[in-house]
């Protein structure tokens, strides 16, 4: 009889050997690492707008074209790296108070997306050839490989096949949205993967490099900062004042975002010896932890959204498919307030 | 220089991918199950790269990326009760108790998850109570008790 420790560790070898698929192998690796960068990138236009304005303001501006209580757009400057071309407008709207990132030449969204094009991984899925949508970029059908059958498509040429399993990379344009699970095809193209300083912008790169790296211009004159940890102790005391909470260039010195007076909690920890470092944010922890609750109750239902998290943003973050203005009010309805959402859209939308 | 440098960073990122996703992935089956582990790992991987910049100087990037995994991989659907593992083939695993499995996933969540991390993924303490946020002792209270609770279920003498 061998010791408990390591029956553990033996089961765990074992199902690792067994079950575990490394992720360069997945068929869905590549294609969903372009969606990925693209996210990066608009995760930075709306920093720039929102709770992390002061280190990286002046990156974009919002226009406001009243039109139905939609308003409407912002767009991004594009890198002199990034591929130039309509198809890559990477576009900040605020459409019903939330803040929707999405690739489109379009200079409002549409009530409804008809055409959209989609930059993913096609597997033969028996039935025909179907989109994966992957884990992380998702909306509207199953995840994976298995997503919405592309009609018209066809796989020979630029697919691969492994054991039971034929996938290749395109870029697809199609109808919009499914029927029945089905879209049909309008056009499609080589899917060329770019090398990584394709995908993000050299610019975006350093930007968010330097804004975790670097103490905000209103903290420069703290010789004795408060930590990091000390800041997400007092955060976690109280969730309805504090937002953001990091450390620069990896600790001691913290930043936290704060609702509210800063002066009342600037004393506070000026009292027991420390400065803190504070900054002002949209949203507090239990504001985005309620956005979050009232969001993810779409979840268990017949809903397009398949992925919500809070991130470093002040925001929830939610990824859909298509982010038109139809599925945008699906997530501004079952939330207080809309200012809190971020949603970026995984296709770029045609028409 | 500066495409060097770029290079280097992006070779690093590559390195670190490879070996996160699988401690990660590893990491995450007695919480999530075969399928929610595979999940967890790629929404982890999926934050990684777009926070690579903030990621990359922190000691524990797995650790952090563990929670960043459970957070970011809300499940469609409540995950079906009890959670379900492979079950240990005897001819393949004959050292491990039949009733392992069942055992381990009796267990509290945050018991299971200190054990697991601690005697079959190979962490430290230290790094067990950074992904779980809590406290070095806490882990060791978890991992002791989990332990005691095992062997019980599975009539193990205890190794003392």
């Amino acid at each position: 009889m061998i010791d408990l420790e390591n029956q553990l560790a033996q089961y765990a070898d074992h199902l690792e050997e067994h079950h575990y698929t490394p992720s360069e192998a997945h068929p869905a690796g590549s294609p969903r690492r372009r969606r990925i960068l693209t996210l990066a990138a608009a995760t930075v236009v709306v920093a720039g707008l929102g709770a992390l304005a002061i280190s990286l303001s002046g990156r974009g501006s919002v226009s406001r074209i009243e039109a139905n209580d939609i308003i409407t757009t912002t767009t991004n400057d594009p890198s002199p790296t990034e591929p130039e071309g309509p198809e890559d407008m990477l576009k900040t709207f605020e459409v019903l108070g939330a803040k929707v990132n999405v690739v489109t030449a379009l200079d409002e969204l549409p009530e409804q997306a008809s055409v959209v094009r989609l930059s993913t991984t096609i597997s033969d899925s028996g039935d025909g050839p179907a989109v994966c949508m992957g884990p992380s970029p998702a909306i509207a059908g199953p995840r994976r490989c298995g997503g919405f059958i592309v009609d018209g498509l066809s796989m020979d040429g630029w697919t691969q096949t492994q054991g039971d399993s034929t996938w290749g990379p395109r870029i697809v344009e199609v109808t919009w949205p499914p029927v029945d699970n089905h879209v049909s095809l309008i056009s499609d193209t080589e899917l060329v993967i770019p090398s990584f300083e394709d995908y993000v912008p050299p610019a975006s790169q350093v930007e968010m490099e330097e804004f975790f790296k670097t103490i905000p211009p209103e903290c420069a004159d703290i010789t004795n900062p408060t930590s990091g940890p000390a800041l997400a102790n007092w955060g976690r005391t109280y969730p309805d004042r504090a937002g953001l909470v990091y450390v620069v260039d990896g600790g001691p010195f913290g930043v936290m975002g704060l609702v509210g007076d800063l002066e009342l909690v600037r004393g506070e920890f000026n009292a027991i010896g420390t400065e803190p470092c504070l900054i002002k944010v949209d949203y507090s922890f239990d504001q985005l932890e309620k956005a979050h609750a009232q969001v993810g109750e779409l979840l268990g239902e017949d809903s397009p959204v398949v992925i919500v998290a809070t991130g470093v943003f002040n925001r929830v973050e939610v990824t859909v498919t298509v982010a038109d203005i139809e599925t945008v009010r699906k997530l501004v309805e079952v939330v207080d307030d809309p200012g809190t959402l971020l949603i970026t859209s995984v296709a770029d939308i045609v028409e | 220089m500066f495409e060097s440098v770029k290079q280097a960073a992006i070779s690093e990122f590559e390195r670190f991918t490879v070996e996160a996703h699988r401690r990660l992935w590893r990491a995450y089956l007695p919480v999530r199950g075969i399928d929610g582990a595979d999940e967890a790992a790629a929404e982890a991987m999926a934050w990684a790269w777009e926070h690579w910049a903030r990621l990359e100087p922190m000691e524990n990037r797995v650790g952090y990326l563990y929670r960043v995994g459970l957070t970011r991989s809300v499940p469609r659907k409540p995950l079906p009760i009890p959670m379900k593992l492979p079950e240990p083939d005897p001819p393949q695993l004959p050292d491990v108790e039949p009733g392992l499995v069942p055992a381990l996933l009796g267990l509290s969540e945050n018991q299971r998850a200190a054990v697991w991390l601690v005697h079959a993924c190979g962490w430290s303490y230290g790094e067990v109570a950074e992904a779980l946020e809590v406290g070095k002792s806490t882990v060791g209270t978890h991992v002791t008790r989990a332990l005691a609770a095992l062997r019980q279920q599975l009539e193990v003498p205890t190794n003392d």
